[in-house]
């Protein structure tokens, strides 16, 4: 296997006394959609932040973000400037709050050419009528002098990507990027991105809350609860043979097309209160399968088949049966 | 289009006028128009003496009367008019840049500066603004180009406490975060993404304030702080008067009428730019 785009070691976050993320831990390959996938409050959004130092200055990350041989959590703001935007882009939740409200949409693209690929005046304005064009807005060169609120939600939403990608980076990190829109939507943002990743032969990390949309687009998953990775493999593998109770308790909780009027189970309980995680493995509270074991103290990462980790004590029994309509 | 019509129209500010800005901008174009070509409104000479009228009453001749040493008030009005709009643009234009610049650094990067502000905000309050100011003239001197800087040095606080409020919400939104996952650097992030969010404040205090400096600079000109006499000012034409109130009340009436009219066109106006700014943002 050739080196990881980027890796993800060991990445722990302190803000005051919580620990909101305590160990995750990815890589992503050149050209892969990974998809990032917890509950709220899980740290996946977190993370992302915490990648291109974006978390407040009362917040403590450790472990190790390499980047093209760099570690990230290292690198001076300056240097560190100059990875986001040029080689790593972002895309946030709800572009009409990340999208400067009195600045024209194609100022807010051309500014990005010029800081990272200095290109000005015609040559930038036309650059940003095709990145405009790209993402799928109609009349792109019209649309540049046009204000954020001028845009509906998905129009915004493609605009963001558009300045995201200006600089033509190696990866995107998309932090929950259509969870704000309507699911029709949704689905073009979606396939404007699977799109993009493979015209521009970038990378994807695709934070969400919806196993939907990772099922719809990713090449891996990875499972996040309670600020810790409990399974991460591919897709196909992981939707038909979970390793992990979590995962497990999630997929039972949504619906199947295949079967009308079916009742879901939700998982019991609460995602544990971050003052206070228990001893063991941080799902064993609300786990249908918990064993003593999974109490005493946090089971590790452990292989659960080729190219999959699973967190869960019980990953072989899981696994070894296919899951069960409920 | 006519899709790209609308656009272009929307574009453009929506100016619905309102009728106290109305006002306020005709008040503020006499004022204008007398602050730049007093020579050709007014009928006299500010500084010429006429001893054949002397404390004459408003007449034909001389609309708002005569002073003591016959010179026509009407005139004097208008000068001062050049003046007082100085007072208002010169005492604010510092404060509004300095203190708008500088409360943008302060929110952005917090950190011991902050704080250091912070208190020396509280130390200038506990001080009445008029008192701060003659205190300052009183150590530089009296004269207009001191009382600029005495208005100056007090005055870009408040901009800069304006400000700095405006920085510390907006700096937690995500397009600031945005900007900063762009690579961009502090100084393009505070003057490009940040300072047109948070303007708006400042420039509608500056209206206010430049209503204000008109009064203070009268009132210092009044106190024999700001301008200097034989200069047309209206303090200075109020406080010539002041000792003929009960006989020649044209004296120190009309000067007064200039300055709540100057009061009520920059406040008319502020509101009018208000408003215009709200409705857009």
């Amino acid at each position: 296997m050739t080196a990881p785009l980027l890796s993800v070691q060991d990445l722990m976050v302190r803000i005051g006394p919580l620990r909101p993320i305590s160990c995750i831990g990815f890589d992503v390959a050149a050209g892969e959609m990974l998809g990032i996938a917890g509950e709220s409050g899980s740290g996946k959004s977190l993370t992302l932040r915490a990648i291109l130092g974006l978390l407040p200055s009362s917040a403590s990350v450790e472990g190790r973000v390499l980047w093209a041989g760099q570690d990230l959590l290292q690198l001076s703001p300056r240097a560190l400037a100059g990875v986001r935007g040029r080689e790593i882009g972002m895309v946030f939740q709800e572009p009409m709050m990340a999208l400067n409200p009195v600045l024209p949409i194609g100022l807010q693209i051309t500014e990005s050419l010029r800081a990272h690929l200095g290109l000005r005046g015609a040559a930038a304005r036309t650059r940003a009528a095709e990145l405009l064009d790209r993402v799928g807005i109609p009349a792109a060169r019209e649309r540049l002098g046009s204000f954020p609120h001028e845009f509906s939600g998905g129009m915004r939403q493609r605009a963001m990507i558009a300045i995201a990608l200006a600089a033509e980076p190696k990866l995107l990190l998309a932090d929950e990027p259509t969870t704000a829109l309507d699911v029709t939507i949704q689905d073009q943002i979606l396939k404007l991105l699977l799109r993009l990743r493979d015209e521009l032969a970038m990378s994807v990390v695709l934070v969400t809350h919806d196993l939907g949309v990772i099922a719809e687009t990713c090449d891996r998953v990875v499972i996040v609860y309670a600020g810790r990775v409990q399974e991460s493999g591919p897709v196909a593998e992981i939707f038909a043979r979970p390793a992990h109770a979590y995962t497990e308790g999630l997929l039972r909780s949504l619906p199947d097309p295949r079967r009308a009027r079916q009742r879901l189970v939700p998982i019991a309980g609460s995602p544990p209160d971050p003052t206070e995680l228990p001893a063991g493995c941080p799902f064993a509270p609300r786990c249908p399968a918990a064993i003593p074991a999974c109490l005493a103290t946090v089971p590790p990462l452990a292989p659960a088949g080729p190219r999959r980790v699973s967190a869960c004590l019980r990953a072989g029994e899981l696994t070894a049966r296919a899951l069960a309509p409920a | 289009m006519s899709q790209a019509l609308t656009v272009a129209s929307r574009r453009r500010w929506a100016w619905k006028v309102a009728p106290g800005p109305a006002i306020g901008a005709v008040l503020m174009g006499l004022l204008l128009l007398c602050a730049i070509a007093p020579g050709a409104l007014a009928p006299y000479s500010p500084l010429a003496f006429d001893y054949h009228a002397l404390l004459k009453p408003p007449s034909a001749a001389h609309w708002f009367g005569t002073d003591n040493f016959g010179r026509d008030i009407l005139s004097r009005v208008i000068y001062a008019s050049r003046i007082d709009m100085q007072i208002a643009v010169f005492s604010t234009s510092f404060p509004f840049l300095f203190g708008t610049a500088l409360g943008c650094l302060l929110g952005y990067f917090g950190g011991i500066g902050d704080t250091i502000f912070l208190r020396l905000v509280d130390m200038i309050i506990t001080m009445p603004f008029l008192v701060l100011v003659i205190a300052i003239v009183a150590v530089l001197g009296p004269g207009l180009l001191n009382m600029y800087i005495a208005i100056s040095v007090v005055d870009w606080i408040f901009y800069a406490r304006i400000v700095r409020a405006e920085v510390l919400v907006q700096k937690r939104r995500d397009y600031i975060a945005a900007a900063e996952v762009m690579g961009y650097g502090p100084t393009r992030i505070i003057f490009r993404h940040l300072l047109p969010n948070v303007v708006t404040p400042a420039i509608i205090y500056w209206m206010t304030d430049a209503a204000l400096a008109v009064l203070l600079g009268s009132s210092l000109g009044y106190l024999g702080l700001g301008a200097q006499p034989p200069t047309a000012e209206w303090g200075v034409l109020i406080a010539d008067g002041k000792n003929f109130m009960t006989t020649a009340w044209w004296m120190s009436i009309f000067p007064g009428f200039a300055i709540v009219a100057a009061g009520a066109g920059f406040s008319l106006v502020g509101d009018g730019v208000a408003a215009a700014l709200r409705r857009r943002g």
